[in-house]
């Protein structure tokens, strides 16, 4: 396949996410656990021979979940409720939720409450990072989700077997971060919404599957010469939970901005770091889980947010970040002051923008832009 | 109309003494050569007043500023450096304090900066508050990681010893060498063990007095419940603590001796989930008790601090710390505030439930839908969520508020009785 078939594919996938999670169900019959943001342990759904599916809401309007989710609670909880509520979610075997923020927290009730045939299991996980104790602690959760998983399934997940999931996962994430370099040095191969779309793919498709389709794709672009592009480079930073909204990525796409990097969920955040390979796996699973890719829903005084939102932008070139948060994300929106003066003391202007379920008002996106763009030059 | 007839509680106007002692306390320490906390959450400073060092504990400082409304400014300039009005209100004045210097409106004659930043963190908010307030003052810093009890549905049940030991870890290996540290002291076990006892004291008698409200007609509402929470949420471990308590459940015993009701023409008696609006006190007193209304209270006054004190062993006293902080109301996941409830309407003849959905407050606020929807199903007990906020009066609509809670009490008076259906049903 060329890699036009191949980012073809992947768009395919990424535009039909939950019909592709569905039908894959079928063909295969390998139970489907769906995996809340951010940072579910699928390594182990996936070492139990079954098909981890990471839960993005999609940005469905909200009809029915409005009975159940205050409209000031996040667009994710939100959406994903609703969505649950409509049925879209019937498909999944289970349904695995990781303690990301009280948001997540707080749905874990409602999604029992109203999917009460499936599987669920919340996965407690430690806000501080970096703390012997909490490897513990994570190390005994770990354990203890395994039997669950284990018992209620009848399925066996071997040393070995999650060993070779952690050697995946590995080669996965490390394929990607050589997609992530190749646009760095050449931002002109891919267009922004079809990096999301890579990502998002890979989301739902088996990692092997998807790596797969990632090495002739590579290859292909690995030996085209770097063209010079005259666009305004940026950062794409936030949407921690959730696809970014695809008004804002068709703007950037108009408008002559190339997006050299990201931390979007749907980007970066979703591959960064690796599991050591331990000789207890599990082991390497907690170690990875403590020392993530900076996070305002981590707490992790030795490891700054900011400094690494700087670090990005130098390290890609940028001259700038816009920065997207999710309305009523509090880990976000209360770091954001910070962030923006982090970037700004480094001389790296942040445009930042708030993000509702509704479209994107696109003139005054537009406007905004363009303004920022303007400053830029 | 005739200003409706209420009986406050007189022991509450001890809590004015004890809370600016407090404050008197905190001002003090840095000429007293003392070290000065400030705590973000529910922290066992138990062993704070063990080593000698003073503390201001900031969800107190914020509600005492939204109770006195006093809060515009340090909002404002929260606000101006780039904060969502949606961050947590506690959060928004807590913080606007540290950037603002706002000393001359503070209402207990200002604050003094903090030697070092403390924190448990049962509301994920708390994190974050943390966060920026040792970025701001730049001084050590400890946090206890309190995980949230997914797994863990009954009120007692039990809390794994996976967290058990994840707390108590964090308390022993990080805390209190952090402590000793700081001070330049190890810590006294004697005399931490004897303000955990004076803890235990004071946790049975406020949960005696409480506990006074099944009485029909209560002796006590929420509206007097949660003023006194301060004794307990800042005072724990001194003797001005016990006192209080033993003095408010001698009031209440001698009022339900006298036949006198806090709400006189008690109709309903209704449970209030979530923090109250506290620049509404006075106000929500005599609203709900013109509808004859008498509001128990909740999740925040009848969990938490902790309710279940038979549990302390002084003796013990790490534990009984690790403890308390499972167990505030935070960690609990749906299925355990459901059987909260429901406990609570059966041992203090509810009839309804008023869930206060604060606009800032939400990770309480999750799940409150399906627990008025479940609860009527079970129960047949009506409820009803109302939005305010906890402390940000910019929005509060006083107007919406009357007319939900007249909606609300319409609909209970034009329902039988629960307590027959529940008969009936069984």
């Amino acid at each position: 396949m060329t890699a036009e078939e191949i980012l073809a594919t992947f768009r395919g996938v990424a535009q039909g996410f939950y019909r592709y999670a569905a039908e894959g169900k079928g063909a295969q019959k390998r139970p489907a656990i769906g995996c809340l943001p951010m940072y579910p342990p699928e390594e182990m759904v996936h070492a139990a021979g079954m098909r981890p599916i990471i839960l993005l809401a999609k940005g469905e309007p909200v009809t029915l979940g409005r009975a159940y989710v205050q409209a000031y609670m996040c667009s994710y909880v939100n959406s994903l409720v609703d969505m649950a509520l409509k049925g879209r979610l019937d498909f999944l075997d289970g349904i695995l939720l990781p303690d990301t923020c009280y948001a997540i927290r707080g749905i874990a009730g409602t999604l029992q409450r109203h999917l009460p045939k499936m599987y669920h299991y919340a996965f407690p996980l430690p806000a501080v990072q970096k703390r012997e104790v909490a490897k513990e602690w994570l190390l005994a959760g770990l354990r203890h989700f395994q039997k669950d998983l284990e018992g209620h399934f009848g399925v066996s997940i071997t040393r070995e077997g999650l060993a070779q999931t952690l050697r995946v996962y590995n080669g996965h994430r490390a394929l990607m971060r050589r997609l992530y370099c190749l646009r760095r040095r050449n931002p002109g191969l891919i267009r922004v919404s079809d990096m999301v779309a890579v990502v998002t793919a890979s989301m739902v498709m088996p990692k092997d599957e998807h790596a797969a389709l990632l090495v002739p794709l590579l290859e292909e672009w690995e030996a085209k010469p770097s063209q010079g592009d005259r666009r305004i480079k940026l950062v794409l930073s936030g949407h921690l939970c959730d696809d970014p909204n695809d008004q804002l990525l068709r703007l950037l796409e108009e408008l002559p901005i190339a997006v050299v990097d990201d931390d979007l969920y749907t980007g970066g955040r979703y591959f960064t770091t690796d599991a050591p390979l331990t000789e207890d796996p599990l082991v390497g699973l907690a170690e990875r889980y403590l020392d993530l890719i900076p996070c305002p829903t981590r707490l992790d005084l030795s490891k700054d947010y900011g400094d690494y939102l700087v670090a990005l932008a130098q390290g890609s070139e940028a001259q700038g970040v816009v920065m997207i948060m999710l309305k009523f994300c509090d880990p976000h929106l209360m770091d954001y002051p910070y962030l923006r003066n982090k970037l700004e003391q480094a001389g790296i202007p942040c445009l930042a923008f708030e993000t509702e379920l509704e479209q994107m008002p696109y003139g005054t996106t537009k406007n905004r832009l363009q303004a920022f763009l303007e400053m830029l030059a | 109309m005739a200003a409706p007839q209420l009986n406050r509680v007189e022991t509450t106007k001890l809590m004015k003494g004890l809370v600016e002692g407090l404050y008197g306390e905190a001002q003090r320490a840095h000429q007293e050569g003392k070290l000065v906390a400030w705590i973000v959450g529910p922290f066992p400073y138990e062993l704070l007043r063990a080593m000698d060092i003073t503390f201001v504990q900031l969800e107190n400082y914020a509600a005492a500023r939204a109770a006195r409304k006093v809060t515009r400014d340090v909002i404002d300039a929260v606000e101006h450096r780039g904060y969502s009005p949606d961050v947590c209100s506690y959060t928004k004045i807590g913080l606007g304090q540290a950037v603002a210097h706002a000393q001359h409106t503070c209402p207990m004659g200002g604050l003094p900066e903090p030697d070092m930043v403390l924190c448990c963190n049962p509301c994920y908010i708390m994190n974050k508050w943390y966060a920026l307030m040792v970025r701001h003052f730049g001084v050590p810093c400890y946090i206890v990681d309190i995980p949230y009890l997914y797994r863990v549905p009954g009120r007692l049940e039990g809390i794994a010893d996976e967290e058990r030991r994840y707390v108590l870890r964090q308390i022993k290996e990080g805390l209190i060498p952090f402590l000793e540290e700081r001070t330049g002291r190890r810590l006294d076990y004697d005399r931490l063990r004897e303000i955990v006892a004076l803890v235990k004291e004071a946790a049975r008698l406020r949960r005696a007095a409480y506990e006074l409200g099944k009485h029909i007609p209560t002796p006590i509402t929420v509206f007097d419940a949660v003023i006194s929470l301060g004794a307990v949420n800042v005072c724990r471990g001194t003797p001005g603590s016990v006192e209080y308590f033993a003095r408010l459940k001698a009031e209440l015993e001698e009022r339900i001796a006298q036949g006198i009701a806090a709400v006189p023409n008690e109709e309903y008696r209704l449970y209030w989930d979530n923090i109250n609006v506290w620049f509404k006190l006075k106000e929500h007193s005599e609203l709900f008790a013109s509808h004859g209304a008498a509001v128990l209270g909740g999740i925040y006054t009848h969990a938490t601090f902790y309710w279940e004190w038979e549990q302390i062993d002084p003796d013990r006293p790490l534990e009984a710390l690790s403890q308390e902080q499972l167990e505030v109301f935070l960690t609990r996941n749906l299925q355990w505030r459901l059987n909260f409830i429901a406990q609570m309407v059966e041992e203090y003849s509810l009839d309804g439930l008023l869930m206060h959905s604060s606009r800032t407050c939400r990770p309480i606020d999750m799940g409150q839908y399906d627990m008025v929807e479940e609860l009527e199903r079970r129960l047949g007990m009506p409820g009803i969520v109302i939005d305010a906020d906890h402390s940000d009066e910019r929005l509060y609509s006083d107007a919406q508020f009357r007319n939900r809670v007249q909606a609300f009490m319409e609909t209970l008076a034009n329902r039988k009785k629960p307590r027959a259906l529940v008969e009936i049903m069984r």
